[in-house]
């Protein structure tokens, strides 16, 4: 094991102790690289401490929608407003998630049709 | 049955109850006024990399490191293996070695330091690697180069590592120290202790989350083996047992210089603790415990905590965290432990031995325990009319139903007047306390189990009157219960929900072990282990985890609150700390060994009735002794009468009895019976087997009580020549050859009719000094060693977890000289030697460097005590809390009756029972809370009485103190300040009372005495001849 061996596994292992896992996945596209990895907050910084392990990309994409969530209201009852962004927050991944499946969906269909063309061809 | 006769008192005696204890209660914070805690994250598992390691040491004193061997893997490959070694270890032609066998395997070669840095900290520790090891302690103390006390804070309520040690291993500062707390023969808790400076970032700080400590995955193999197959190994026999490809080798001789077998060897070693490694683990995972992390199993008890967290069960502390203390105090006043007693002592007698099937889970399903574990909580009601009816009516013949044996979950509170009940007191006047079923009598009520009410009213035909009674039942079943594969075998599907767990589990291993009869070689061997797995679960749900108390002893002394069985709450002073385990609940543990009592005394009233007798029992086992006119067949229906007895009350599927005739009955290699005797000498420590046609014995089962902690005398291939072997059943389990000799020297002098003298002359070995061997385990202990340490290099050092070796003193020569004229005024008692010496495989070197552990001061070899020496009362050792059993006594014990002079309530019994062991009684371990005020107040309306009824003079010099310090006691106040005066009274009082009755009985017979004489000769004519005034002489008459 080299040195530059030896700093990359150091890397690594310290990054998966931050992540709290041996085995990271994004949740919403399936990458497992360790390098990839962030903790996303469901219903934004500072709202609530609950996180997910999201890839950079994904992470990047529910980071944006969630400027689009309402802003801080000091008025609004603490409790179902954290509530309300977290589920906001849900939402947002459900949709990547629905988003990736359709894709995933579609991918499958279009290879099961070259598949079929290429079985008559 | 008749019922016995209830003997007088014949002692007064303070009985010992245990007691719950808890912070102050202005200590008790508010809850909502609490700032919210930085967040810790979940502990991670560990990395796929792995470290195994294994050091080789120099056989003297310091035990340092010489070199040692090393595997570091990746997902199970090896990535690097390697040797070390200490360069103050190795002589330039070792290094060579080393050097050249290293190059010829394509190991790599590092210095300890470089062992260190560059793997155990630069990979290990920071690839989060699980470090393993076998007797990992050893190991961590070899490759460190400082060591302390570990640190924790000291209002800290619950310190782990205190009482440990904190090992430096690098001189890099950015690397941790490793902490090391031993907690018994087979477990200690390892981690790294904190880094330097602050680990969670500013950022994270501000947010309220805390960057966790990095605390290491270290496996011990030795703890993991234990704790999964419930015994003790060596790697040898671990590597064998699991028959791994690599085994342990033969040991090489290591006080010569390194050799390629040597070095071998230790790659060997390290070979063979991976492997088994991977065993256990395989083993592990099999058992199905997904939420158990095995770094943090230290005995079988954390295996079942594993199988209740697996189904779902949450602990009952944490469900009724608002269960009201006095409840736990009245609880904890009625729990005592097994039953062990001697009743026939010293004395040749044919025996049947029987023990029950799996007695604590069959009385749990007995008595319907499992709705308690799953229940939400628990609810309690007063029972007084209901539980008096019922115990009135219980016969003997209705518990031979199971029916009755579910009504058993009350408390019942009683004034003892008589009646046999577990009694826990010092018999021996030596400050321990053990537990004897003796007859009790009291002024104030007691609790206990219903069951020992009930044990009460079998033995002594009277029930006893019962004050008050609560019933506690289980609640609503918890949610979330979720069904388990014992074992990880589909065929063994537990749902807790709806099965009783204990049942199940005995009712399958009884089909494994059916099955296991009829298979051979490999198939044989998996259904051993299943058995076995199915054995673990089952005994390590059923009882211990119920009860567990985790000791801590603090830096100084803190407040707590006493909560005792027999009155208000009281504020104490402590240096210990009792932390309840994580599933305390300490009803079900009452109960059981409540039950099991009950078993016992129901056994023993059977046996009494066929007009049989018995030896010993212990807890879950009888010895049933043929009366001496009786034939051996008729015995043995008799006996067999009582074991059938019990078959009703089996509460399982399949048909068995739940009294078992034992293995040991019947011949060797045969199964018919073959008569069987008994010698035992206490509860603990007896003897079982056949006699030849020479009328030689020929041992069946023998104790090793009392000489475990001895080194032996001599190896099992240099027995003495006149001596017969023992056959290969008898030895293993902590049996060794030497051992099996002494017993069969004890049956021979029995047999030659002279048992008091056992001829300690049949092994040469016997005459030399006696060695205890024990580890350095605590910083405590290794403070001994100071003076020795204070002037030798670290090397030298006598270090933690290495062995030191203690003796027992016989005289002390060195102050005794000729011709000193002695010093005025009383001569000092002097004090006792505790003689010590560091660890040598040569016992004759190690007693030439023995010293006084106190003083300092050498001790000559010719003051130590041999052998012989130690062991000349081993078989005479009395039974304090019977009557009838001391030193020479034989026959029958006889039960005390004790009345209670005072309650004393106490802590966990068994802490620091290891150590102990070898070392003796620490009266500073043990946990006593004191009387609580009531009591105090109690002993000084007792100490009025005395006055009252046998005089101020009498009474103050009977307590050793003049009539003024007496009075001033006693007087309003003192008896509740902690001086010394009333504290003595305390302690004297038993024998206080004693002395004054016995005082008073022989002056009672004095006085008769002269009556008689008075009557034939006339007073004056009496006094004259007894020296003394007329008119005294009848006052003196007249006193009576």
């Amino acid at each position: 094991m080299d040195k530059i061996e030896l700093a990359r596994e150091r890397r690594k292992q310290r990054r998966l102790e931050v992540l709290g896992t041996n085995n990271p996945i994004c949740g919403t596209c399936g990458e497992s690289r360790w390098q990839c990895f962030e903790q996303h907050h469901v219903a934004d910084y500072g709202r609530d401490d609950t996180t997910v392990r999201e890839c950079y990309n994904c992470h990047r994409i529910l980071s944006d929608n969630q400027r689009d969530h309402p802003s801080f209201n000091a008025a609004a009852d603490p409790l179902l407003d954290r509530i309300g962004h977290f589920l906001l927050g849900l939402v947002d991944m459900l949709r990547l998630i629905v988003d990736k499946l359709h894709q995933f969906g579609m991918q499958l269909i279009e290879r099961a049709s070259i598949e079929t063309e290429g079985a008559q061809t | 049955m008749n019922a016995p006769v209830i003997s007088a008192i014949s002692d007064h005696l303070p009985i010992a109850l245990r007691a719950f204890t808890g912070p102050q209660f202005f200590e008790l914070k508010d809850v909502d006024a609490q700032p919210s805690k930085a967040k810790k994250k979940p502990p991670m598992s560990a990395s796929p990399w792995t470290l195994t390691f294994d050091t080789e040491t120099q056989a003297d004193a310091g035990q340092g490191l010489r070199f040692g061997g090393y595997q570091l893997r990746n997902a199970g490959q090896i990535v690097e293996a390697g040797l070390f070694y200490d360069p103050d270890g190795v002589t330039p032609a070792e290094l060579d070695l080393l050097a050249a066998y290293a190059d010829h395997h394509c190991l790599a070669l590092r210095t300890r330091e470089g062992f260190v840095d560059e793997i155990f900290f630069a990979r290990a520790y920071q690839f989060r690697a699980r470090v393993i090891g076998f007797n990992l302690p050893f190991d961590i103390s070899r490759i460190a180069i400082r060591h302390g006390a570990a640190r924790s804070a000291a209002d800290a309520e619950a310190a782990p590592m205190r009482g440990g040690f904190t090992f430096t291993l690098s001189q890099q500062k950015i690397y941790p120290n490793i902490q090391v707390k031993h907690l018994s023969q087979r477990a200690a808790i390892i981690r790294f202790a904190a880094t330097m400076g602050q680990n969670t970032g500013r950022s994270q700080r501000k947010r309220g989350s805390k960057v966790s400590t990095r605390r290491g995955h270290f496996i011990d193999v030795k703890t993991m083996a234990a704790a999964l197959f419930a015994r003790n190994f060596s790697l040898d026999a671990l590597s064998r047992f699991l028959a791994v490809d690599n085994p342990k080798r033969d040991k090489p001789d290591f006080s010569a210089p390194i050799s390629k077998e040597m070095i071998g060897y230790a790659m060997g070693d390290v070979q063979a603790t991976w492997e088994c490694h991977e065993r256990l683990m395989a083993r592990f995972d099999r058992l199905g415990l997904s939420g158990t992390n095995p770094e943090k199993i230290y005995s079988e008890a954390g295996i079942g905590k594993g199988y209740l967290r697996e189904m779902g069960i949450a602990p009952w502390r944490k469900l009724q965290s608002d269960f009201p203390r006095h409840l736990i105090a009245k609880i904890m006043g009625s729990y005592y432990g097994g039953r062990s007693e001697v009743r026939i002592r010293r004395e040749i007698r044919q025996v049947m031995l029987c023990d029950f099937l799996s007695m604590y889970p069959t009385v749990c399903t007995l008595m319907g325990l499992w709705r308690f574990v799953i229940a939400q909580d628990m609810t309690w009601a007063d029972s007084t009319a209901e539980t008096r009816i019922f115990l009135d009516a219980i016969s003997l013949a209705d518990l031979q139903d199971q029916s009755p044996w579910s009504k058993l979950t009350t408390l019942v509170r009683v004034v003892p007047n008589g009646e046999i009940f577990p009694v826990r007191a010092d018999y021996a006047d030596t400050g321990e306390t053990t537990i004897g079923a003796n007859h009790l009598s009291s002024d104030h009520p007691l609790w206990f189990t219903l069951a020992d009410c009930i044990a009460a009213k079998v033995l002594t035909g009277r029930a006893p009157v019962i004050v008050e009674a609560i019933t506690f039942a289980p609640g609503q079943v918890q949610d979330g219960l979720c069904a388990i594969n014992i074992g990880g075998n589909p065929d063994y599907h537990v749902d807790p929900a709806t099965s009783d767990f204990f049942k199940t589990l005995i009712e399958l291993r009884q089909s494994v072990k059916a099955r296991q009869k009829g298979a051979s070689g490999a198939e044989w061997e998996a259904f051993d282990t299943e058995q076995n797995a199915l054995k673990i679960a089952a005994n390590s749900t059923s009882y211990g985890i119920w009860v567990e108390q985790n000791v801590e002893t603090r830096p100084g002394r803190r407040a707590v609150t006493v909560h005792g069985s027999t009155g208000e709450p009281f504020s104490f002073k402590t240096d210990k700390s009792e932390l309840p385990g994580s599933f305390f609940h300490p009803l079900l543990a009452t109960l059981i060994t409540g039950a099991a009592r009950l078993m016992l005394a129901i056994a023993e009233r059977l046996i009494t009735d066929e007009g049989l007798d018995w030896c010993f029992c212990d807890t879950d086992s009888m010895a049933i002794a043929k009366p001496i006119n009786m034939e051996g067949e008729e015995f043995a229906r008799r006996a067999t009468r009582v074991v059938d007895w019990f078959t009703p009350l089996n509460p399982y599927a399949f048909h068995a009895p739940i009294l078992k005739i034992e293995e040991v009955n019947k011949r060797l290699g045969g199964d018919e019976l073959q008569p069987l005797y008994c010698w035992a000498i206490s509860s603990k420590r007896y003897a079982l087997f056949n006699l030849n046609e020479d009328g030689k014995p020929v041992l069946r089962k023998v104790s090793a009580h009392g000489l475990g902690h001895l080194r032996p005398p001599y190896d099992g291939d240099d027995p003495p020549s006149d001596i017969p072997a023992p056959d290969g059943t008898v030895l293993g389990k902590g049996i060794r050859r030497w051992h099996c000799d002494l017993w069969h020297q004890i049956i021979m002098s029995a047999l030659a009719g002279r048992p008091d003298q056992v001829p300690l002359d049949y092994h040469p070995a016997l005459a030399n000094p006696s060695i205890c061997r024990y580890a350095a385990t605590s910083p405590d202990l290794l403070r001994w060693f100071k003076t020795y340490n204070a002037d030798r290099s670290y090397r030298d050092q006598v270090k933690p977890f290495g062995f030191l070796l203690s003796m027992s003193a016989w005289k002390d020569w060195s102050g005794e000289t000729i011709g000193r004229v002695a010093k005025a005024g009383r001569r000092k008692a002097p004090k006792p030697l505790k003689p010590i010496a560091p660890f040598d495989t040569d016992h004759d070197k190690a007693v030439k460097s023995a010293f006084d552990r106190d003083s300092r001061a050498p001790v000559l070899a010719e003051g130590l005590k041999s052998y012989a020496q130690a062991l000349a009362q081993y078989h005479l050792q009395p039974e304090a809390k019977f009557l009838n059993a001391r030193y020479t006594d034989r026959g029958t014990t006889i039960r005390r009756h004790v009345h209670v002079a005072y309650v004393r309530h106490i802590g966990k019994e068994a802490h620091d029972w290891e150590r102990q062991a070898v070392l003796g009684l620490d009266a500073d371990s043990a946990i006593s809370y004191g009387k609580g005020e009531q009591a105090q107040t109690s002993i000084a309306d007792s100490i009025r009485a005395l006055i009252a009824e046998f005089g101020r003079a009498s009474t103050a010099k009977a307590f050793g103190l003049s009539s003024r310090q007496l009075e001033a006691a006693i007087s309003s106040g003192s008896m509740r300040q902690r001086n010394p005066i009333a504290h003595n009274l305390t302690v004297r009082m038993p024998k206080a009372v004693n002395e004054l009755r016995r005082s008073q009985l022989v002056k009672s017979a004095e006085i008769f005495r002269l009556q008689a004489v008075v009557q034939q000769f006339g007073l004056r004519e009496t006094a004259r001849r007894e020296g003394v005034d007329p008119s005294n002489l009848r006052r003196y008459i007249a006193s009576i």
